[in-house]
C-alpha cells in the first residue's frame, strides 16, 4: 500500500491533533484514524509521532486526559480539549489560514507574469 | 500532575504508557484482521506503520519535561550501584577525599570564625581603629592612639559620626574570700552609642562621668554580674570595691555581648587628665570609630593624613622625634587577627592544595576506572546514546563519590577541630568562637561538589574523544590503545608531585623555623623560672615609699621558701604581655635630620632580676644597693641599645639623658650606664617588634612601679612551686591577687602556640601529599605495567632480562618524578612570599631544605615505582602472548 505522504510542516502535528479533539474527547489511536480518513490517506502520522505530541500537549495543559471504558470493551486514554487548549487552536489555525493563503498566493503567480 | 508527583508516580506513569500504546497496537491490528489479513501479516504492518513500541516510548519520555530528573534518578541508582560493586575502588576515593574535604573544612571554620565572620557587634564591619605607627622608631603594631588624637580626630574627621577610646585596665576585686585578680576595660562614654549596645540592665556611663571626679562607676559583664553577685537584681546603685577604691553599679551589659576580649569582666570609665588631653604621642589607648554612613575607610584615613599633617605645621617641635609618623586606619577585626593573618592564610592556601592533589589523585583512578569501562561507554554510544546523557552520568557517578566524601569529611571535621584546638588552635583570637555551622557546611558541600565536576571533567576528557567505533575497539587486540590514557594520567602525576613539593616544602620550612626557634638563645634562661604578676592599687600603696617596702618584704619571704634559689623584680618581663617603651639618649647627642628615634623598652627591676633570669653582664656591674639610694641614677642598657650609639666601644661611664617632653636636645635629668647586659628576645622569641633594644632602670625612690612581676629561681621544678608562692604572698599582704602564674617555659610554649598550631597542620598536610603522590605514582606506574603486558612479554621472550625490564619502568617512573620536581621547585619559587613572613631564621629557597624535600619525595616517590616495576618482572611472557 503505497499512499503519497507529505511531511508535516513543524508545529502543524500539533494543530491538526488539537483540531481532531476540538470535536470530541477521543483517544490517540482514534485520533490518527480520523487524521488519515479525513485528509484522504495523506497524513499519516506514526506512533512515534503522535504520541510524544499527545504527552507534550497534556503536559503544557492545552490537553487533559482519563483512562475510561471504550465501546469495545477496553480502557483508552481518552483525551480532551481544555480552555487554553481551545484558545491555542483558535490562534493556532487562524494564524495558519494566513500563512496558507500567502504561500498559495505565491505559488499560484502566473510565472514570467511580470515582464 | 506536579513534575515531582509525575516523577514519584514513575512507575504508575510507565504502566499508563504501554497500556496506551498497546492499546494503538491491538486496535489496528484488529482492523487490518477485519481486512482479512493473518495475525502475522497484521501485526508486521501494524509495526511498520506505527514505529517500535520502545522507540516510541523513548520519544515519549523525551516529550515529558522531567526527562532529566529521571535520568538523574537513573544515574544515581547506577552510580550506587557502582559503588557498591567496586567497593574497594569507592572507598579509596571516598577515603581520600574524606581527608581533604574534612581538612579544607576543619581550616575554613577557623578561617571563617578569625579572619571572615564580623565581630559580633551590630554593624561590626562599619567600626574603625585608628593607630599611630613609627615605624623607623620599631615601633608598627602599637594599635594606639593619644588623648590629643581624641579630641582632634573628633573635631576634624566628619566620616566618623561616633568615636571613643579605650584600654584594658587589670583590677583587683576586693570584698569576696580573697581578693581577685579582675580584667577591666576602660571606656570613653561614646563608647557604648559607638558600638550600638545598651546595657541589659542600668544605663551607660552619661558624659560627665568620663571627667575626672566622676569616673568610679562600674558596669558589669553579664558573666560578672551572675558568678559574683548572684544575678542580684538590686545591683545597680551598690558600691564594689576595685583595687582599693568604691565603684558604684550602675549597669549591666547583655549576656552576649562580646567586645574584643573574652576576659574583660567589667568596665569603668576613661577619664583623661588635663595632661593626658595634652601628651601628643603619647599613645595609651585604643582610638575606634564608626564610619558614617556612605563614607569609605579611604576617606577616613585621607582626613586622618590631612590632620596629621596640618598638626606637624602646628607643632614643629615634634618633628625631629617623630619621623616616619604615620596613622593607619583598619577595620577594628584587624587588632585581633593580625598576628595570626599570615598563618592562616598559609594553612588555608596549604589545605587547598591538599584538595587540589585529591582531586587529581582521584581523578587519575577514575580515568584508570572509565577507561576498564571504555567498552561499556562505547556500547552505549553504539546504541544511540547521546554524548550529553554518558557524559551527565559520568557526572552524576563522580558527584555521587565526592559527595559521599564531603558528608564523610564533614564529620572528620568535627574530629579535626578539636584536634586543632589541642594543637594550638585555641592560642588563636576568637578560636572559642569556632563552630561547624551552615556556612561552614555548605563550604563543605560546594568543595565536594568542585571536586566532584572536576573529577566528572577529567573522565570525560578522556571519553569524549571516543567514537563508538574505536572505543569497542579499544582494550581489544591493540596495546598502544591506551596511550591517551597514559599521557593523561602521567600529566596528573605530575602536577601531584609538583603540588606535593609545594606542601612538603612549606611544612620542612616551617619545621626548621620551629625548630631554630626552639634552640634560640633569647638572652634569658626558660627553665626554672617561676613568675607571678601582681598589680597594687593607690589607697594601700599611696606612693612609692609603700610599694618598696611591699617589694622588700615580698622579695624576703619568696627566698625564705626552701627550693627557691634566686628572686627579683621587674615591670617588663620578656614573654610578657604589655610593655612600655621611652626615648632615652647619650650625652652630646646630635639629632641629624630625618633619623630615627630609639625607643627601647623600659624595664624597672631589683637588683636579683639579672641573676634570677640569667641575663649575662657584658660590661660594668648589675644594679646593688647603692643603687637603691645613690643620688646621682644609673641605668643599665642591653648590647643592641649600645650597639645604636657607641658601635663596637663600652658604654659603661657614660653618660645619657630622658628629653624632657617634646624637646629632644634638653635633658629631663641625668643618667649613668654602669653596666651593659646581653639583649634579650622581649615580645616572642622570634625576636619581632623589638629593634631598639631594653633600658633597666633600678627601682629606687620615686621610681617604683606598680604593676610587675616576680621572677623566681627555684632548684627543683618551677611549676610546683606555685601553691608555695601563693601562700607566702598571703602572709605578706592578703588582698594582693596574684595573676599570671606561670613558668617561663610555660610562657615560651605559649609565645610559641600560634606557630607550633601552624608547623602541626603543615606537617600533616605535608605528609597527605607525600602519601597522596606515592599512591599516585603507583597507580600509573601499575598502569602502565599492564598495559604494556604484551610488549614486556615479547621483551622477555626475546632475552631482555628482568634486570633490563625492572630498569625500564624505573626509568620511566623517576623521569615522571624529575620532572614532577623541578615543576614543584618553580611553583615554590612562585610561593615564595606566602611563607617567608612565617619564617624565622630559614629563608623560603633555602637550597639545602629544597635540595633535601626533593630528595626525600625522590626517595618515596621511587619506592612507589619499585612494586610495579618489580612486577613487571615477573610477567610469563607465554601467558601475556596468548591472552587474546
Amino acid at each position: 500500500m503505497t499512499s503519497p505522504k507529505s511531511d508535516l510542516p513543524q508545529g502543524t502535528l500539533d494543530l491538526l491533533i488539537l483540531k481532531t479533539v476540538a470535536l470530541g474527547p477521543v483517544h490517540g489511536y482514534a485520533i490518527a484514524q480520523r487524521l488519515q480518513q479525513i485528509s484522504r490517506d495523506v497524513v499519516q502520522v506514526p506512533g512515534g509521532s503522535l504520541y510524544p505530541a499527545l504527552h507534550r500537549l497534556e503536559n503544557r495543559k492545552l490537553l487533559v486526559a482519563e483512562w475510561r471504558q471504550t465501546e469495545t470493551g477496553r480502557e483508552a486514554k481518552i483525551y480532551r480539549l481544555t480552555r487554553s487548549g481551545r484558545a491555542h487552536l483558535q490562534t493556532g489555525s487562524a494564524s495558519w489560514q494566513r500563512l496558507s493563503e500567502a504561500v498559495g498566493l505565491i505559488l499560484g503567480m502566473a510565472e514570467g507574469g511580470e515582464r | 500532575m506536579s513534575w515531582w508527583r509525575r516523577l514519584l508516580r514513575r512507575g504508575e506513569q510507565e504502566t499508563h504508557l504501554e497500556k496506551e500504546l498497546r492499546f494503538h497496537i491491538e486496535e489496528r491490528v484488529a482492523e487490518f484482521r477485519q481486512l482479512g489479513l493473518g495475525e502475522e501479516e497484521a501485526r508486521r504492518r501494524v509495526r511498520q506503520e506505527f514505529g517500535g513500541l520502545e522507540q516510541v516510548k523513548e520519544q515519549c519520555r523525551d516529550a515529558r519535561g522531567t526527562r532529566w530528573l529521571e535520568d538523574f534518578w537513573q544515574d544515581l541508582r547506577y552510580g550506587l550501584r557502582l559503588i557498591r560493586t567496586n567497593a574497594r575502588y569507592s572507598a579509596v576515593v571516598v577515603a581520600t577525599l574524606a581527608i581533604c574535604i574534612g581538612a579544607n573544612t576543619a581550616v575554613f571554620s577557623a578561617v571563617q570564625t578569625v579572619l571572615l565572620r564580623p565581630l559580633p557587634l551590630p554593624d561590626a564591619d562599619q567600626i574603625v581603629l585608628m593607630e599611630n605607627r613609627y615605624p623607623k622608631a620599631g615601633a608598627s603594631d602599637t594599635g594606639w592612639s593619644s588623648g590629643p588624637d581624641y579630641y582632634d580626630r573628633m573635631r576634624y574627621v566628619s566620616t566618623l559620626q561616633d568615636q571613643a577610646l579605650f584600654g584594658t585596665a587589670p583590677l583587683t576585686l576586693e570584698g569576696g574570700e580573697a581578693p581577685e585578680r579582675i580584667m577591666g576595660m576602660r571606656v570613653t562614654p561614646s563608647w557604648f552609642r559607638l558600638l550600638r549596645t545598651a546595657p541589659a540592665l542600668g544605663r551607660a556611663f552619661a558624659e560627665n562621668e568620663g571627667e575626672i571626679g566622676n569616673e568610679y562607676k562600674v558596669v558589669l559583664s553579664h558573666g560578672l554580674w551572675r558568678e559574683g553577685f548572684g544575678g542580684d537584681n538590686k545591683i545597680i546603685g551598690r558600691e564594689i570595691r576595685l583595687s582599693g577604691r568604691p565603684y558604684t553599679v550602675i549597669g549591666v551589659m547583655p549576656r552576649d555581648f562580646l567586645f574584643l576580649n573574652p576576659e574583660v569582666r567589667l568596665w569603668i570609665p576613661l577619664a583623661l587628665t588635663p595632661g593626658q588631653k595634652q601628651a601628643r604621642h603619647n599613645n595609651n589607648w585604643y582610638n575606634v570609630g564608626r564610619l558614617r554612613p556612605g563614607a569609605t575607610l579611604q576617606q577616613v584615613q585621607s582626613q586622618v593624613n590631612a590632620l596629621n599633617a596640618a598638626n606637624d605645621q602646628q607643632f614643629p617641635q615634634f618633628r625631629a622625634f617623630i619621623v616616619g609618623f604615620e596613622t593607619k586606619v583598619s577595620p577594628l577585626k584587624e587588632l585581633l587577627v593580625r598576628d595570626v593573618k599570615g598563618s592562616l592564610h598559609f594553612l588555608w592556601g596549604g589545605a587547598l592544595l591538599l584538595l587540589l592533589i585529591g582531586g587529581l589523585n582521584t581523578g587519575s583512578l577514575v580515568i584508570a576506572r572509565t577507561s576498564v569501562r571504555t567498552r561499556e561507554m562505547g556500547t552505549r554510544l553504539a546504541l544511540g546514546a547521546r554524548p550529553g546523557r554518558v557524559a551527565r552520568q559520568l557526572i552524576t557517578e563522580n558527584l555521587v563519590l565526592a559527595f559521599a566524601g564531603g558528608l564523610l569529611g564533614l564529620i572528620l571535621t568535627f574530629a579535626l577541630v578539636r584536634g586543632l584546638q589541642a594543637a594550638g588552635l585555641d592560642s588563636f583570637p576568637r578560636s572559642a568562637e569556632v563552630r561547624i555551622d551552615g556556612t561552614v557546611g555548605l563550604f563543605a558541600l560546594a568543595i565536594s561538589m568542585g571536586t566532584g565536576l572536576m573529577i566528572a571533567l577529567l573522565s570525560w576528557g578522556y571519553i569524549s574523544h571516543l567514537s563508538p567505533g574505536s572505543a569497542l575497539h579499544e582494550f581489544g587486540r591493540t596495546t598502544t590503545g591506551g596511550r591517551r590514557t597514559g599521557a593523561l594520567r602521567k600529566c596528573l602525576v605530575i602536577a601531584q608531585v609538583g603540588l606535593a613539593f609545594v606542601l612538603v616544602a612549606g611544612a620542612t620550612l616551617m619545621l626548621m623555623s620551629f625548630a631554630r626557634l626552639l634552640h634560640v638563645q633569647p638572652g634569658y634562661r626558660t627553665d626554672g623560672v617561676l613568675t607571678a604578676s601582681t598589680a597594687l592599687s593607690r589607697s594601700s600603696y599611696p606612693s612609692d615609699v609603700e610599694i618598696r617596702g611591699l617589694l622588700a618584704r615580698s622579695l624576703d619571704a619568696l627566698r625564705a621558701i626552701p627550693g627557691v634559689t634566686s628572686v627579683g623584680v621587674t615591670s617588663a618581663l620578656p614573654l610578657g604581655t604589655s610593655y612600655v617603651a621611652g626615648v632615652i639618649l647619650p650625652e652630646g647627642y646630635r639629632m641629624t635630620p630625618g633619623e630615627k628615634t630609639l625607643s627601647p623598652i623600659i624595664s624597672l627591676v631589683t637588683p636579683g632580676f639579672f641573676g634570677t633570669m640569667d641575663i649575662r653582664l657584658r660590661s660594668g656591674r648589675y644594679f646593688d644597693e647603692r643603687d637603691n639610694q645613690n643620688s646621682l641614677p644609673s641605668v643599665i642598657i642591653d648590647e643592641k641599645l649600645a650597639q645604636q650609639f657607641w658601635p663596637g666601644r663600652d658604654p659603661v661611664g657614660k653618660k645619657m639623658y630622658q628629653p624632657a617632653g617634646s624637646d629632644m636636645m634638653k635633658p629631663q635629668r641625668w643618667l649613668t650606664v654602669v653596666g651593659m647586659v646581653s639583649g634579650v628576645r622581649m615580645r616572642d622569641l622570634a625576636g619581632t617588634g623589638n629593634d631598639a633594644g631594653v633600658v633597666y632602670f633600678p627601682i629606687s625612690p620615686g621610681q617604683a612601679p606598680r604593676i610587675f612581676t616576680f621572677t623566681i629561681r627555684t632548684q627543683s621544678d618551677a611549676a610546683r612551686m606555685a601553691a608555695d608562692v601563693r601562700a607566702a604572698m598571703v602572709r605578706v599582704d592578703r588582698t594582693l591577687a596574684l595573676f599570671d602564674v606561670k613558668t617561663m617555659a610555660e610562657r615560651s610554649a605559649l609565645s610559641l602556640a600560634v606557630r607550633r598550631a601552624a608547623l602541626t597542620l603543615s606537617l600533616g598536610f605535608g605528609a597527605i601529599s607525600l602519601f597522596l603522590a606515592a599512591v599516585g605514582i603507583y597507580g600509573v606506574l601499575s598502569y602502565l605495567v599492564a598495559q604494556r603486558r604484551r610488549e614486556i612479554g615479547i621483551r622477555i621472550a626475546m632475552g631482555s632480562g628482568p634486570g633490563k625490564v625492572f630498569g625500564m619502568f624505573l626509568q620511566e617512573g623517576a623521569v615522571l618524578i624529575g620532572i614532577g620536581l623541578a615543576a614543584g621547585v618553580m611553583a615554590a619559587f612562585l610561593m615564595r612570599g606566602a611563607v617567608e613572613k612565617l619564617l624565622y631564621d630559614v629563608r623560603p629557597l633555602d637550597p639545602v631544605v629544597l635540595a633535601a624535600v626533593a630528595a626525600l619525595m625522590g626517595a618515596v616517590a621511587l619506592f612507589a615505582v619499585v612494586w610495579p616495576a618489580f612486577r613487571a618482572t615477573k610477567i610469563d611472557p607465554a601467558a601475556a602472548l596468548n591472552e587474546q
